[in-house]
């Protein structure tokens, strides 16, 4: 099933970019709508905040639009959309001289719009009997927060938006032996949270 | 394939990279090993509880080029022109609308044991003894140190008051924002809609994040001592 779609996804995303290379804009826009959830999403947990991430989705898809001729090989697109939004985010945080609040949107710093009750060390998951859904997310937000920003971002590519190492290479653009141990450095760590007795706990509320 | 090889390669498999020579390859080794397996078991809990605890967001606005002469001059001026072809007022009365509940987080502070819960806006400073009104009411508050029990009632109630007034100011200004719509074109429909898809979206979240503070103060309350100093 998963490789149907991903074979749907490629044919369809070729035949929409050549589409739009040519000029045909509605083309475009359903490609947008094919991608901008996932894009927006992705973006959001590099910035951790709503309105850069809308902010800078919008500006990603309009630099791909603009720069549709340079991209040789139609296939590639959903790595290449990526890749610009990832550099626009991350030379956004460099220009603005401010840290990404990476993947803590839903759980501002302290002082800001925080519930005090969150930021005083871990949660204590462990001592209730259930594992509710907003605690797992709580869980994986913390898990996450452990890894490199490096790592994270390579991780997230993989396992949320199901990139291939190779296609995560050429987002972050660093070599697939690099997309390769960040992955696998980050999924052991995060196995060591999400794969224990916790989340054998989440896994059995379902 | 001994086990070390097929640790690194229960990754790939977890991961969609392996390919069929190596799945073949680790299946033969699962057959006959049952710490891989419980590996195996382990890395696929974890991919999927790191899906589960990511949930995708609905973007607060749809994307979209506007077609026609735009697209010759590099689709100039279409950044900033997200409410394109969206009635002013209608577009301000959701925008206020969603505001409101955002507005609506409930706060709980925690400070040398002294308890505030209050909704809207915290004040910049808070501190124990100035208490600058939040934006809603604040629940009075029992001198001393909070029961289990009482705690939780406490909440409750809170969280309920917060919810009712949200509801009701929500209804109204939707209600506003409908009536508006009916002066207008039906053309304006479409647009209103996807504005609509972000009034659900600015729900869901204030939905959840009411739902975050809920358990994060049942799991505060879990922390309580259980009778207040009755015991010997
Ligand atoms: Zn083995």
């Amino acid at each position: 099933m998963r490789g149907a779609n991903l074979l749907f996804r490629t044919v369809g995303d070729r035949e929409l970019v050549e589409r739009a290379a040519g000029g045909d804009v509605e083309g475009y826009n359903l490609l947008v709508s094919r991608w901008e959830k996932k894009l927006y999403n992705y973006l959001l947990r590099l910035t951790g905040n709503r309105d850069d991430a809308l902010d800078l989705a919008q500006e990603a898809f309009l630099k791909a639009y603009n720069n549709l001729s340079r991209l040789g090989e139609a296939d590639k697109f959903p790595q290449w959309l990526f890749r610009i939004a990832h550099n626009l985010a991350c030379s956004k945080f460099r220009s603005d001289g401010r840290r990404p609040q990476a993947d803590s949107e839903s759980w501002p710093e302290e002082g800001e719009d925080a519930a005090p009750v969150m930021t005083g060390g871990p949660l204590p998951v462990g001592s209730s009997t259930r594992l509710y859904p907003l605690e797992l997310e709580l869980l994986v937000a913390r898990a996450l927060e452990e890894l490199s920003a490096d790592q994270r971002h390579a991780v997230i590519l993989k396992a949320i938006y199901g990139f291939k190492f190779a296609e995560i290479a050429e987002i972050l653009d660093c070599p697939i032996s690099t997309v390769k141990s960040r992955i696998y450095a980050g999924f052991e760590q995060l196995k060591r949270v999400l794969g224990g007795d916790v989340g054998a706990k989440a896994a059995f509320q379902k | 394939m001994n086990c070390g090889e097929t640790k690194q390669a229960l990754v790939d498999l977890v991961l969609d990279e392996a390919g069929s020579e190596e799945r073949k390859q680790i299946e033969a080794h699962l057959a006959g090993c049952a710490a891989c397996r419980a590996e195996l078991v382990n890395l696929r809990l974890t991919r999927k509880l790191l899906v589960q605890g990511l949930p995708q967001e609905e973007m607060p606005q749809r994307i979209a080029f506007v077609s026609g002469q735009a697209a010759k001059g590099g689709l100039r001026g279409w950044l900033g022109s997200r409410t394109f072809a969206i009635p002013v007022g209608v577009a301000v009365a959701v925008a206020v609308l969603a505001c409101g509940l955002a507005l609506a987080r409930a706060r709980l502070v925690i400070e040398q044991g002294r308890w505030e819960l209050a909704f809207g806006h915290a004040p910049a400073a808070t501190t124990a003894t100035t208490k600058s009104a939040p934006a809603g009411t604040s629940v009075p508050l029992p001198a001393g140190l909070l029961t289990r029990e009482q705690a939780q009632q406490l909440m409750a109630a809170a969280i309920r008051e917060s919810e009712q007034r949200q509801q009701a100011a929500s209804a109204a200004r939707l209600e506003a924002a409908l009536s508006q719509l009916d002066q207008r074109q039906r053309a304006t429909l479409l647009a209103l809609a996807g504005q609509m898809r972000y009034f659900e979206a600015t729900q869901n979240v204030f939905y959840k994040e009411a739902s975050r503070t809920r358990t994060a103060l049942e799991l505060v309350a879990s922390r309580l001592p259980a009778e207040k100093g009755d015991r010997p």
